[in-house]
């Protein structure tokens, strides 16, 4: 298997607080890999090391170097000359609370696309059925695509929020605890739609639960007193 | 008991407190409706001039408010098209970009502004004008076009203030959605922080207007007269409500131009209570920033 | 590729524009600081600065000093805060915790309305209501005084002072008050000892601006305080502030000396409301970093 993901030496702190200091690790494209330990020990943050959605954050550092593979190189993406916009619509996530923004269900699919400069409707409505067929959430939106998308539910939201990071045709989805604030029928959709995924891009998932662990990963890292390491106690279950 | 005692006490005295402002606020309006409002009709306006003549500026208006209204309204509307902007921008540029020292020390520089005596931004007006009356041009003077500058320094800072804190009152995880999906900070900025901030910048723009439109230190040094008639232009003197208020109590020569005076107050404390409910209908929680020195 | 260039460029001309616009706003603030000061520059060639301070205006003999002026707003100030502080803590206290939810909602709404009434009503008031009163009471004079206008003044502070002090009052730690309550103390002692004792940073912050405030304000005491250039001696005398004196500039030659006082009026109403915003603004951030 290849190399997708590659952290080098990373380290991050908040002002003055170290979060996790020398990083490295691999993650291999078409695996689901879950990352698991205590909250507040960074899992969420080590995601945003990989789209670089941390340099928005007041007081974030990050030091080090991500390497992704991009048209078959691997590429340092962590330098600032990468540009992050880029960088973001290869590298999708997804967040713990689904958050839609405040406009239609239509719109927040086309939203990515309308800043890329997509103005033709049937460009438009052809991305967001693709992308809604993705995400399980076709039949049930179908009829109320120009509702505002915060009347839907907790589940439909979150599968709402994969449908518009699949819509860029990411090759790489971080999932932060994507099922944490959904119940359990809802939850199970969302986890056949990441099995689902990985068979056609990478998938890093932070996760608190050891049954979902158990269901899903291809491999498990820990991340606890600020370093990553392969978890073989948990990989034990796994089916590979 | 004597906690008991402690008690009872306290509570008497924090009533009587709240019954004092309120009354002495009570007696305030109170008094503005019970004088004025005899006052309020269409000649309080217009005085003897028919009124679709004075509005479309046919017939000059001598013994009515309306080239005061006027006046008020245009120097707010020049004031407002300066600060506004203005505020936007510098609110923006501190929430959004300005980090660490910068951002402390604009910070800092914004409350010393807020904090300058309106009279003191009415003495920088006077004072320029006479520098420009001087070296530029001698028919500079105080005039419409300065009074609103200066009532446009007034506000700034609350302008400043209020875009800001609403900026940054956007949460984090709606400020990184569009981050996250490849939009670039502008565009995040245009397509989702600023829509998303809007009810409270336009709650800080319309308590702005009421500041403006309410200041008399500003333009009692900057143009603002007592019978100038309609504003004809931007470098001319002006009539304004609040100065016209000033002007009355103290040199009224008679009971009708008294009454007139009650009937300025009136309508000056309409419009000020009004702007301010509509500011509060669009923001039910106006925040203390808002409320930030005078 | 291209469009991502189009990302960064746009983003640097945006800082651009809005940085253009911020650095106007705080030069604007510097500006009219240096702008008194050198307005007030003829005083200092005449060696004459120090001694405007402390004497009396007598322009007729050639005296432009400002004294009786600082006297009146410092003493005016002072004294709308000593009516208006006690009040005001009575206010905030009912509305936080000494009054029954309705009433203190219905308190706290109609302070903060009462901040929209203009300042010029407050003095258009006074005028006609207050200054009649008390010229009946003192049986002397024309009414218009230091007791006038601070009265008035006293009333127009209130609000901001309210809203500071709530907002001071709400902000302290509810662990705090169920902590004492747990200790079996009252509303009373909880005020006393633990809500008060809290809240000081942020009740000396409401002070300061309402001082500030109270300071700078021009029509009440422009409108009721007689504006007598004399240095106050009674709270029945009239008398003139800074801000009126500045009001009731007549002059306008630069290179008179009776002109260049009221550029020093400015610059002392400057420099005193600077060092409140900045003392507030200390304040304030030490409470900040106290917060977790």
């Amino acid at each position: 298997m290849s190399v997708k993901i590659r952290l080098e030496k990373v380290s991050f702190r908040y002002g003055t607080r170290f979060v996790f200091q020398d990083i490295d690790a691999d993650f291999h494209d078409h695996e689901l890999a879950v990352i698991v330990g205590p909250s507040g020990q960074g899992k969420s943050t080590l995601l945003m090391c990989v789209n670089r959605l941390w340099e928005e954050i007041p007081e974030a550092r990050m030091e080090g170097k991500v390497w992704i593979t991009l048209d078959g190189r691997l590429r340092c993406v962590s330098d600032p000359s990468f540009p992050s916009p880029t960088l973001r619509r290869r590298v999708a996530m997804v967040f713990q609370m689904p958050n839609p923004l405040p406009m239609t269900i239509f719109n927040n699919v086309a939203f990515p696309h309308r800043i890329m400069g997509v103005r033709d409707r049937s460009t438009l409505e052809e991305t967001v059925y693709t992308a809604l067929m993705k995400a399980y959430l076709w039949d049930e939106v179908k009829d109320r695509l120009y509702e505002d998308a915060r009347h839907l539910s907790g589940g439909q939201q979150q599968r709402l929020c994969i449908a518009r990071a699949l819509s860029l045709d990411p090759e790489v989805v971080l999932l932060d605890e994507p099922t944490s604030s959904l119940d359990e029928k809802a939850a199970r959709v969302i986890e056949n739609l990441l099995l689902d995924l990985k068979r056609q891009l990478t998938v890093l998932v932070v996760s608190h639960s050891t049954d979902q662990v158990r269901r899903l990963a291809d491999c498990v890292f820990r991340l606890q007193d600020g370093r990553l390491f392969l978890d073989s106690s948990l990989s034990d279950y796994l089916s590979f | 008991m004597k906690t008991a005692a402690r008690f009872f006490l306290l509570k008497i005295w924090a009533a009587g407190s709240a019954l004092a402002v309120l009354s002495g606020a009570g007696a305030v309006v109170g008094f503005v409706i019970w004088r004025g409002a005899p006052a309020v009709r269409l000649s309080l306006l217009f005085g003897s001039t028919p009124p679709w003549d004075a509005v479309l500026g046919r017939v000059p208006v001598f013994d009515g408010l309306w080239p005061a209204v006027v006046g008020t309204v245009a120097v707010v509307l020049l004031a407002v098209g300066f600060a506004v902007p203005m505020g936007l921008a510098a609110g923006i540029y501190l929430a959004e970009f300005a980090r660490g020292r910068t951002k402390k020390m604009l910070s800092v520089a914004f409350d010393i502004l807020a904090g300058i005596p309106s009279i003191v931004i009415g003495l920088f007006g006077f004072s320029l004008s006479l520098a420009l009356h001087r070296f530029v041009s001698v028919r500079i003077g105080p005039c419409l076009v300065l009074s609103g500058f200066c009532l446009g320094i007034l506000v700034l800072p609350y302008l400043i203030r209020a875009v800001q804190s609403a900026l940054e009152g956007v949460p984090l995880s709606l400020r990184l959605t569009a981050l996250s999906l490849g939009a670039h900070r502008i565009q995040n900025l245009w397509h989702v922080l600023l829509p998303s901030s809007l009810n409270a910048i336009a709650t800080g723009v319309i308590l702005a207007i009421g500041r403006c439109a309410e200041d008399t230190a500003v333009i009692l040094l900057t143009g603002a007269v007592a019978l100038a008639g309609m504003p004809r232009s931007l470098l001319e003197n002006f009539e304004a409500l609040p100065f016209y208020i000033y002007y009355v109590s103290s040199q009224y020569t008679s009971s009708e131009e008294l009454e007139r005076g009650f009937g300025a107050a009136l309508l000056l404390l309409t419009l000020s209570l009004g702007l301010y409910l509509v500011a509060l209908s669009i923001r039910r929680r106006v925040g203390r920033r808002a409320f930030y020195g005078r | 590729m291209k469009r991502q260039d189009d990302g960064s460029r746009s983003e640097r001309a945006a800082r651009m524009i809005l940085g253009a616009a911020v650095i106007t706003a705080a030069v604007l603030t510097g500006a009219i600081f240096v702008y008194m000061l050198v307005l007030s520059f003829p005083l200092f060639t005449h060696g004459q600065v120090f001694r405007v301070l402390i004497q009396d205006w007598a322009p007729l003999q050639g005296r432009y000093g400002i004294r009786p002026m600082i006297g009146a707003s410092l003493a005016l100030s002072s004294g709308a805060l000593a009516l208006a502080i006690p009040a005001s803590l009575g206010c905030a206290a009912f509305v936080t915790i000494f009054g029954r939810p309705k009433p203190a909602f219905f308190v706290r709404r109609f302070v903060q309305t009462m901040t929209s009434i203009p300042t010029v009503v407050y003095g258009f008031v006074g005028v006609f209501l207050v200054v009649p009163t008390v010229r009946d009471l003192v049986q002397a004079g024309s009414g218009r005084c230091l007791l006038s206008a601070l009265l008035v003044l006293a009333l127009m502070i209130t609000p901001t002072m309210v809203l500071f002090f709530i907002d001071a009052m709400e902000s302290v730690p509810k662990e705090y008050v169920l902590a004492a309550s747990a200790l079996g103390a009252g509303p009373a002692e909880k005020f006393l000892w633990v809500v008060l004792p809290c809240a000081r940073a942020g009740l000396i912050t409401g002070v300061l601006l309402a001082f500030g405030r109270a300071f700078g304000d021009t029509l009440i005491s422009l409108m009721l305080a007689g504006n007598a250039a004399v240095f106050p001696s009674s709270l029945f005398h009239s008398a003139r502030t800074l801000t009126a004196h500045i009001a009731l500039v007549i002059a306008a030659d630069f290179q008179s000396l009776e002109f260049a006082s009221i550029f020093v009026c400015g610059v002392v109403l400057y420099a005193v409301n600077a060092a409140v915003a900045l003392a507030a603004w200390s304040l304030r951030s030490r409470l900040l970093e106290n917060r977790p």
